[in-house]
């Protein structure tokens, strides 16, 4: 057999969705991971040219530097009414957002249920990390019972302060709402092979991609992803990663909850 | 039959763009060869940025890209094979 030249071919690479800045995440940070999930997504269906992103207050503030596409920045929490207002004015367009819990469970809370309670047709990603990540570690209204942060320094009190709210549960409750699913977007870890499981960022990828199409059917998508803060939460990258298995994956469990136009089984 | 029987088994590559690296090791810990290490040396950043090696410690690289879909930082910028 003569040898041939090698033909080398990337199978995953550069995408024309991301600008190719340096993120301003921490080490870690789910928020980096779904920035690439989102821009795949983008760059799969073809719709840079239309999408136009709507950024929240958070952690996410600054993610239309980091993607390549069109941009609002939206007063605090106001981005699904942000997002109706362009989708009702030029349908034509593509709108997401990137919320935090404090963004969209805190202040925004009623801009999310009244987009969802009229159906909107647009995309919300909800970033579930349990605690207020850019202020410096508050309690947000996710926080779980007993969770010490740095305004319930002896854990949440739940008489005080109320049970955590369960958001994607609330979308859901709503009869418009077209896609609503919770994805477990950190590494998970698995005591018997040794190796972390990649499941949520692959699944987050599928459910990214779903949440557009949904959209362009004329749908609201919700997606919430449970993630990490490593930083507020005072652990190391890892052990962030073994507490959110533990602690808010039984109090936030993963799983497709509505899926009207059955997008998930093509 | 041997690891590396074929001319034409395909070899996989995962290019590491190692200045944006933020050594959160979540690729490290995903690999299931574990063909990811994080090195003695400091980027720009002042982190530890990983290194690909295409044999690792349980197997050579299968190009599944799971390292790709979890890092943070874009840092694993490209996963590629090559066949003769």
């Amino acid at each position: 057999m003569t040898a041939a030249a090698e033909v080398y071919a990337p199978t995953l690479g550069a995408l024309s969705a991301l600008t190719g800045k340096a993120t301003h995440y921490c080490a870690g940070c789910e928020h980096g991971t779904l920035t690439r999930l989102i821009a795949k997504a983008i760059d799969e269906l073809g719709i840079r040219e239309r999408t136009v992103m709507v950024s929240s207050v958070g952690c996410s503030v600054l993610a239309h530097e980091y993607l390549n596409v069109d941009a609002v920045q939206a007063p605090h929490g106001r981005a699904p009414a942000v997002m109706a207002g362009i989708k009702r004015v030029r349908p034509d367009l593509v709108t997401f957002a990137v919320q935090g819990d404090g963004d969209a469970v805190s202040i925004g809370l009623l801009e999310l249920l009244n987009a969802a309670n009229r159906g909107e047709p647009i995309t919300v990603f909800l970033v579930n990390n349990a605690i207020y990540g850019m202020t410096g570690g508050q309690m947000a209204p996710t926080t779980p019972s007993g969770m010490v942060t740095t305004t319930t320094p002896a854990g949440r009190d739940p008489v005080a302060t109320g049970p955590p709210i369960d958001a994607t549960k609330l979308v859901a409750s709503f009869e418009r709402p077209a896609y609503v699913k919770r994805v477990f977007l950190p590494i998970r870890p698995t005591p018997a092979a040794r190796v972390y499981n990649a499941r949520g960022a692959l699944e987050g990828a599928r459910s990214v991609r779903h949440a557009f199409e949904v959209q362009e059917r004329g749908g609201f998508a919700f997606v919430e992803f449970v993630s990490t803060c490593s930083v507020n939460w005072k652990l190391g990258i890892l052990d962030a990663k073994r507490y959110a298995a533990e602690a808010l994956e039984p109090l936030f469990p993963a799983g497709l909850v509505r899926d009207r136009f059955g997008v998930e089984g093509r | 039959m041997t690891p590396d029987a074929s001319p034409s088994r395909p070899r996989f590559h995962v290019v590491v763009d190692a200045e944006r690296c933020k050594g959160c090791e979540l690729c490290v810990v995903v690999c299931p060869p574990r063909n990811l290490c994080l090195v003695a040396s400091f980027n720009r950043g002042g982190y530890h940025p990983v290194e690909f090696r295409y044999h690792g410690e349980r197997g050579d690289c299968t190009g599944c890209g799971l390292c790709y879909w979890v890092c943070p930082d874009f840092a694993i910028a490209e996963v590629g094979r090559s066949s003769a």
